[in-house]
């Protein structure tokens, strides 16, 4: 009898930690059925899709929102792109997200691509550069912070900085507008009008 | 040339006061001559005079009292000491949940918390056809901000709202010509050969 109890107490235990350690999380199992419908409408083949949706799944595990990795394989299905180049968007965006870094810019980049009618290879280029760009503005807003802009304000100028890089404007630049904001205690809204003069 | 989905999209910003004149003129326009927007403005205006009516209501004073002393006494739920750990401790446990939730997702940053702005575009476009203004705030996606033409010198506006940041966006003309805001101050390389406008909307 005690054995019986103890068994069923086993049992409830590894259901519990079953169910709660299931490797697929909540928003991603939403995430597979939009990526079923995207896969249904595309050219790609089974293998193909498979591809993807294991780069998908390591996208949402480093932190990608699903909108997000869901945006750039529908991209990629409307651009006309390899599965690999929707896989190397995929890995990116992964990367981009385990830096904490923020993605929208970088699949905004994508999607603008599309819509202008692109060529594939150009995409994933011009999307990587503004990577790269998220990247350095990253390293740029540290040495900020250490100079005394506020560390809340990262997510807000992260994409402004590193769109103002992108536009040509000059490290050194940059770090005199953060000087001079910390100096007249100007907002971010202040800073990102002399990031686009 | 406005269509019944755009219309769909416009009529709540109509009955609220927020279309330009010239768009609630092309709107009216479009009404004249479609009877089933014609009907969905006369439905969504009884609703919103169904809500006004309703107006509001006092709770007469008692009221729950008199209610729990009708309910069995079995009914009655937790002990008074439980009900207020339960009134004190939910809202706590609430906002400890959200709280976290936002810390969690790393989603949290004061813009969320700042209202869109709106901001009216316009372009002098008189041979087009259509005219859809795309960006970053809709995917840059012309299906989805159509412009309206305001009068017949071929000027197209279109109102939206927006978020506070930089906002890098262009015109689609007749669904194909990418042009830039010739109106915008700031233009940046899109990274593809052309040029992307930039609004930038405050906090």
């Amino acid at each position: 009898m005690a054995n019986g109890r103890a068994f069923a107490i086993m049992v409830i235990a590894i259901g519990a930690v079953f169910f709660t350690s299931s490797p697929v999380p909540a928003a991603s199992r939403g995430g597979n059925r939009e990526l079923e419908k995207i896969f249904k409408s595309s050219s790609f083949g089974e293998p193909e899709a498979a591809q993807i949706a294991r780069a998908f799944k390591v996208a949402v595990d480093a932190g990608v929102e699903d909108r997000d990795a869901l945006a750039l394989v529908e991209s990629g299905a409307d651009g006309g792109f390899a599965a690999d180049q929707v896989v190397r968007l995929l890995t990116v965006a992964a990367q981009l997200s385990l830096e904490s870094l923020p993605t929208e810019m970088y699949v905004s980049k994508v999607q603008e691509g599309v819509s202008k009618r692109m060529e594939p290879g150009r995409i994933v280029q011009a999307a990587e550069f503004r990577a790269l760009k998220l990247k350095q503005a990253s390293n740029l807003f540290k040495q900020a912070v250490l100079d005394g802009i506020s560390s809340r304000d990262r997510e807000e100028l992260l994409p402004d900085i590193a769109e103002a890089l992108a536009s040509g404007m000059d490290q050194g630049r940059i770090r005199e507008i953060f000087l001079e904001a910390v100096k007249n205690g100007d907002s971010p809204g202040a800073i990102r009008r002399k990031l686009f003069p | 040339m406005l269509f019944c989905e755009d219309v769909e999209l416009m009529l709540q910003d109509y009955l609220d006061g927020y279309l330009l004149p010239s768009q609630r003129e092309v709107l009216e326009g479009h009404m004249r001559g479609c009877r089933s927007c014609r009907a969905l403005l006369g439905s969504l205006t009884r609703l919103d005079g169904r809500l006004e009516g309703i107006g509001d209501v006092e709770v007469p004073e008692g009221l729950s009292r008199s209610i729990l002393a009708a309910l069995p006494a079995q009914a009655y739920g937790p002990s008074p000491l439980r009900r207020w750990l339960i009134a004190g401790l939910a809202p706590a446990l609430a906002f400890v949940l959200v709280a976290a939730g936002f810390l969690f997702t790393g989603r949290f940053a004061l813009h969320n918390l700042v209202a869109d702005r709106v901001v009216d575009l316009f372009i002098s476009a008189p041979q087009a056809a259509s005219v859809a203004v795309v960006g970053d705030f809709n995917s840059w996606d012309p299906r989805r901000t159509r412009m309206i033409r305001s009068n017949h010198e071929g000027r197209w506006t279109a109102r939206l709202k927006l978020p506070p940041g930089v906002h890098q966006y262009g015109f689609v003309i007749d669904g194909s010509t990418w042009v830039p805001d010739p109106g915008a101050k700031t233009t940046l390389a899109d990274g593809f050969g052309g040029r992307n406008s930039v609004i930038i909307i405050d906090s």
